[in-house]
């Protein structure tokens, strides 16, 4: 045996010791090493679920201001998602976080598989083409025409010849002859036809709204919900905020109750408001009623002429409710549960 | 970087500046009191009381070449060294007004978020409203210099029997000027993040004239004057000061800030 040989026959044993001895502890590095990989998720393993947009344990803060505590959410190609939830909710604040306006304080979003950065650069570009986003300030250029607003936002999307494409999607919110006024001469509902017709302008995959229907006619809130809908039905995603709780039940979405900066309810219309206790509803009949003789699971608060306020027990028993009106023989005219108590109950 | 998206920033943000009374008004009002209130005052203190104030200011050694005037003389000093660095402040007022609309108007009218939500990078942005305030304050200011030494040469050229204007303090004054704006504009870019609203953004960016206008003072102190010398130095100067501040603005520049 040369003196090599002995040195490598002595340093192979050394390291099969070494792998006996300590081959648990190795287990336990690559356990550890292989959890860190999976916590820190990197872009090509979010798509793997189709997920378009990926929150992963978000907090942002505003100096010492705590506008979102710990959110994480996950959006899938095809999905509306409906963000609910009273004034300083932080609807608005995540929103910004997934279109890349802010940065989380910690805690990550991928969306459509990549970190959306301050600096960015080309690939990241392509990204931000497939995303659009209206706020709740409209955020048009005043002093320019509502044309010219469209095509500046259209050239940095891309778009070839948009004109086309900007006059159909005036068209359909019937303000295509407003196009060479000022942003500044229209009203606040014209406003938000606009920011959303440029929200819609380059078919994007992720469309954020916030608050979009808040000034529009019913008319326009109507259109808005048929469009909406279609694009979902084309694979669009849809990530849309709201503090209307009748909103509820204009989209077939999965709804999030936001509250405080926390996620305090997940699922669909039905689940959310049949999680609901003790609810007022005012109830008004044509004709007059005997209210207080119909019983069941709700107590009558207060009575004015044909006008009666109950509290249900819960919203699912509305229906037995209006039943019950219409069995005594009462013409039931308008039902409407007080909706302005509803978001701050289920916010608690 | 895409050069479409640059162009389309700097010709949005050109088209808002010039549809708002609050931009255009000053870069109209400030022009026309350069180019035509200055040049009838020159000419009308150098026909009455220039050689009074030449010889008071130079005093009676001063030897004035044959065939010159003591009138002269002080149209000379007065153009060159009193307006001179008054002309000099054109190109900040004007980038300064237009650069502070362009950048914190974004962040007060709240139409960054969806100028930020777009594929524009960075650089795009900033270079498109860089070109948006740079191109405007550089053309006006090139005007006023135009239409100054044209008046002032008119009412002059029969009295004195020669052209004022243009003369190589001038030219150089021209060549500073783009590098003024430029440093003004770094300076803004700057500030905005940090402010609430344009007109913070121009007071602060706007204190940028005052080491401009302590040049009058020192030339009528002949501590130093606006040669061709002086002007080389101030353009070196610029360069290396606009370089610097352009280079942190767009090192620093923080989207976040402007939401």
């Amino acid at each position: 045996m040369t003196m090599l040989q002995i040195h490598l026959k002595y340093t192979y044993n050394v390291v099969q010791t070494f792998i006996k001895t300590y081959r648990a502890a190795g287990f336990a590095t690559c356990a550890a090493f292989s959890a860190v990989f999976f916590i820190s998720i990197p872009p090509n393993i979010t798509c793997m679920y189709g997920d378009v947009v990926r929150a992963l344990s978000v907090s942002k803060y505003f100096g010492s201001t705590k506008a979102l505590s710990s959110i994480s959410l996950r959006v899938k190609k095809g999905e509306f998602v409906l963000l609910l939830g009273p004034n300083g909710a932080g609807k608005s604040t995540l929103l910004k976080l997934v279109a890349g306006l802010y940065r989380p304080t910690s805690g990550r979003i991928f969306v459509l598989g990549s970190e959306l950065h301050n600096n960015f650069g080309t690939k990241e570009a392509e990204i931000r083409k497939r995303i659009s986003f209206a706020g709740e300030n409209y955020a048009l250029y005043d002093h320019i025409t509502v044309m010219d607003n469209l095509l500046f936002f259209a050239k940095l999307y891309d778009i070839p010849d948009p004109s086309e494409r900007i006059n159909a999607l005036l068209g359909d919110f019937g303000i295509e002859d407003l196009k060479h006024r000022r942003v500044e001469e229209l009203s606040r509902g014209t406003k938000q036809k606009v920011a959303i017709c440029r929200a819609l302008l380059n078919d994007s995959d992720i469309l954020l709204l916030d608050e979009p229907s808040a000034f529009l006619d019913p008319a326009a809130s109507e259109l808005l919900r048929a469009k909406l809908e279609r694009l979902v039905r084309e694979g669009k995603s849809i990530i849309y905020a709201t503090q209307r709780i009748d909103e509820l039940f204009n989209f077939k979405s999965n709804i999030l109750l936001i509250s405080r900066g926390r996620i305090k309810m997940k699922g669909s219309a039905n689940s959310i408001l049949s999680s609901i206790r003790n609810v007022d509803v005012e109830i008004t009949t044509l004709n007059s009623v005997d209210a207080g003789a119909i019983k069941g699971n709700w107590t009558l608060k207060k009575s004015s002429g044909n006008s009666f306020v109950f509290q249900v027990k819960s919203v699912s028993t509305i229906p037995e409710l209006i039943s019950s009106i219409a069995a005594s023989g009462g013409k039931i005219l308008s039902v409407n549960y007080l909706k302005e108590n509803i978001i701050e109950m289920m916010a608690d | 970087m895409n050069a479409d998206h640059v162009y389309a920033i700097a010709m949005k943000d050109m088209k808002e500046a010039f549809s708002s009374i609050s931009i255009y008004g000053p870069m109209l009002g400030i022009p026309l009191f350069f180019a035509v209130v200055l040049p009838v005052f020159t000419v009308y203190i150098s026909s009455y009381g220039g050689a009074a104030i030449a010889a008071r200011l130079f005093g009676t050694a001063v030897a004035v070449p044959a065939g010159i005037g003591k009138n002269l003389l002080f149209i000379k000093f007065f153009a060159i060294n009193i307006l001179g660095p008054i002309f000099l402040t054109m190109p900040i007022i004007t980038a300064s007004v237009i650069a502070a609309d362009s950048f914190s108007g974004e962040k007060e009218r709240k139409t960054a978020e969806s100028l930020f939500v777009t594929p524009a990078t960075n650089i795009e942005l900033l270079m498109g409203k860089i070109l948006a305030s740079l191109i405007p304050a550089f053309l006006l200011t090139v005007v006023v210099f135009v239409l100054y030494a044209g008046i002032t040469n008119y009412f002059t050229i029969a009295k004195f029997g020669a052209a004022l204007f243009p003369n190589t303090s001038w030219y150089m004054m021209l060549v500073n000027a783009p590098f003024l704006a430029l440093t003004t504009i770094g300076t803004v870019v700057l500030v905005s993040a940090r402010v609430r609203g344009v007109k913070e953004s121009q007071q602060i960016s706007a204190l940028l004239v005052l080491p401009i206008l302590i040049i009058p003072f020192v030339s009528v102190f002949t501590v130093t004057s606006l040669s061709f010398m002086f002007l080389l130095y101030m353009l070196i100067f610029l360069l290396a000061t606009s370089a610097l501040v352009l280079y942190l603005s767009i090192r620093f520049f923080d989207r976040e800030r402007f939401i």
